[in-house]
């Protein structure tokens, strides 16, 4: 619905399937963007009908190349379990239960030497992508605007502040979401905007009092 | 409320405001999403040359798919038909080697662009191609015509989804053959109604074509099914040409199309449930990926 001429006339991708290979191929890079470097060890989790499909549709090799950095029409995924034996990036891959309610689910757990992370998502179609959860936090994040995941102390007037940092910087607020672990305990906030984020206002942003840190998600393609 | 984009609403702007089918679409577009000419023609620019690419890469494509049930379709055709004479003729048989080819580089993951998905992609690439060649069309007229495909997308998109799980191949090859005829017609030289005729015939002939993917890949019927949507949407263009038009309006065959995705089963919505993916060898090719 609300269909513009590059929608239709788009993505350009690596096939075969929008939501199994190129919606794939954003995931891979939304746990790259979380984990913010690349990743020297990752599990997938293949749920639903990836789970079946994941081998002929190529989702293997679409999620370990986003995890690299390549984006949904890299004509290097098709070589993409190559190239990560050549790079050392150590991978495993399992299929098994819903990880979510949506039939094209997978899990994706990155680490590094300085940080690990466990993202849950789906590939809704067309290529479109949501994902549902980072590190046992509820989160809404589509990859199309450039956001930030904030983890701070659950305390009023949080909201607020952030909010107000990014205003005086001129960057506006296109959707926000808060979720907590207990009422006064760790919260985790997620904010799309619609201007790309200066890395001087993510450390201002992750130097403010009760927040715990503040990560940096670019969109992806 | 926005009114619907219809074909109808379509036309008395290019009417109204005296532009073309195509300039209509340019300038929606602009006001949509605030683009400029000139980003939007790059856009086009952008998507023509990765198609001509991926035709080309297909037709010289050898390699078996990751499903393995496609390899080197469009080359085993060519071969043959550089010394034999179709029964079709050489325009069509043209057409459909060019449209199963782009089927092929998306099945074996080639870079392709998903017109109105990846599953359909040979469609409208392989019928302007061909008709480009033939015709000797230029880069900006072609850029026209896919102005109108993208047109004809959006009228279809305010009433269905474009994918095979929400509406069965209709709404993934229907469409796309719908989407070439039109915008081929306009680059023959079609003008206003008859432009929307196109789409009109083209589309009935493939209401209610079922989406049975076997494995639930993007293979078969998929690839070959390419090349046959693409001649039904060459023979929309000459029936509508030769003066032939639709009983039934271009916005309501799109109702149509629509209604018939919401009766369509789930089995038959690429699931890989029902029709040819739940044969016996279509069963027995799935086991075997797995
Ligand atoms: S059969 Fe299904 S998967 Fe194949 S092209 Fe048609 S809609 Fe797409």
């Amino acid at each position: 619905m609300g269909e513009t001429v590059f929608s239709v006339l788009g993505p350009i991708m690596v096939g075969p399937s929008s939501s199994h290979t190129a919606g794939v191929a954003r995931l891979g890079q939304m746990a790259r963007n979380i984990l913010g470097g690349a990743p020297q060890g990752v599990e997938i989790g293949f749920f639903g009908s990836f789970a079946t499909t994941y081998k002929g549709h190529g989702s293997d090799l679409a999620v370990i190349g986003g995890l690299m950095g390549m984006d949904s029409a890299d004509s290097r995924i098709p070589l993409a379990l190559k190239i990560a034996v050549e790079k050392g990036l150590d991978y495993t891959i399992r299929t098994g239960e819903q990880a979510s309610s949506h039939p094209n689910s997978l899990e994706i757990i990155a680490w590094n030497e300085e940080d690990r992370i466990e993202m849950v998502g789906v590939s809704r179609g067309g290529g479109n992508i949501l994902v549902e959860e980072i590190n046992g936090f509820d989160v809404r994040l589509d990859g199309q605007y450039p956001s930030l995941w904030i983890l701070h102390d659950d305390r009023p007037g949080m909201v607020g502040k952030i909010a107000s940092l990014l205003a005086s910087r001129q960057i506006n607020i296109a959707y926000m979401r808060l979720e907590r672990s207990q009422p006064g305990g760790l919260a985790s906030m997620t904010i799309e905007c619609d201007d790309q984020v200066d890395a001087k206002t993510i450390r201002e942003i992750g130097q403010k009092d009760s927040v715990q840190s503040c990560r940096y998600i670019p969109r992806v393609r | 409320m926005k009114p619907l984009w219809t074909f109808e609403n379509w036309l008395s702007r290019s009417r109204e405001e005296g532009l073309s089918l195509a300039e209509v679409i340019l300038k929606k577009e602009m006001e949509a999403t605030g683009a400029k000419k000139d980003e939007i023609m790059d856009g086009l620019e952008e998507r023509l040359q990765v198609m001509r690419e991926s035709l080309k890469a297909g037709l010289e494509r050898e390699k078996t798919t990751p499903g393995g049930m496609i390899k080197d379709e469009s080359k085993t055709l060519n071969h043959f038909f550089s010394n034999n004479r179709p029964i079709t003729g050489s325009g069509v048989i043209k057409t459909a080697i060019y449209a199963i080819a782009i089927g092929q580089e998306n099945a074996g993951m080639g870079r392709i662009v998903a017109i109105p998905t990846g599953g359909s992609a040979g469609i409208v690439p392989g019928v302007f191609f061909s008709i480009a060649e033939d015709k000797k069309l230029s880069d900006d007229q072609l850029k026209e015509g896919l102005l109108i495909a993208a047109g004809v997308g959006m009228v279809v998109g305010e009433k269905m989804g474009m994918a095979g799980a929400s509406g069965g191949c209709q709404a993934e090859c229907g469409v796309a053959a719908g989407m070439a005829a039109a915008g081929a017609l306009f680059l023959l030289g079609g003008r206003g109604e008859e432009v929307f005729q196109a789409f009109a015939l083209a589309v009935k002939n493939m209401l209610g074509l079922v989406c049975d993917p076997v494995g639930g890949l993007v293979e078969v019927p998929c690839v070959k099914r390419n090349g046959f949507a693409a001649v039904q949407a060459l023979l929309a263009i000459d029936l509508v040409r030769g003066g032939l038009k639709s009983v039934i309006p271009p916005d309501e065959v799109v109702d149509a199309m629509a209604d018939i995705a919401r009766l369509l089963p789930s089995a038959l919505k690429e699931t890989a449930q029902g029709g040819l993916a739940q044969t016996k060898t279509g069963l027995n090719l799935s086991e075997r990926l797995q």
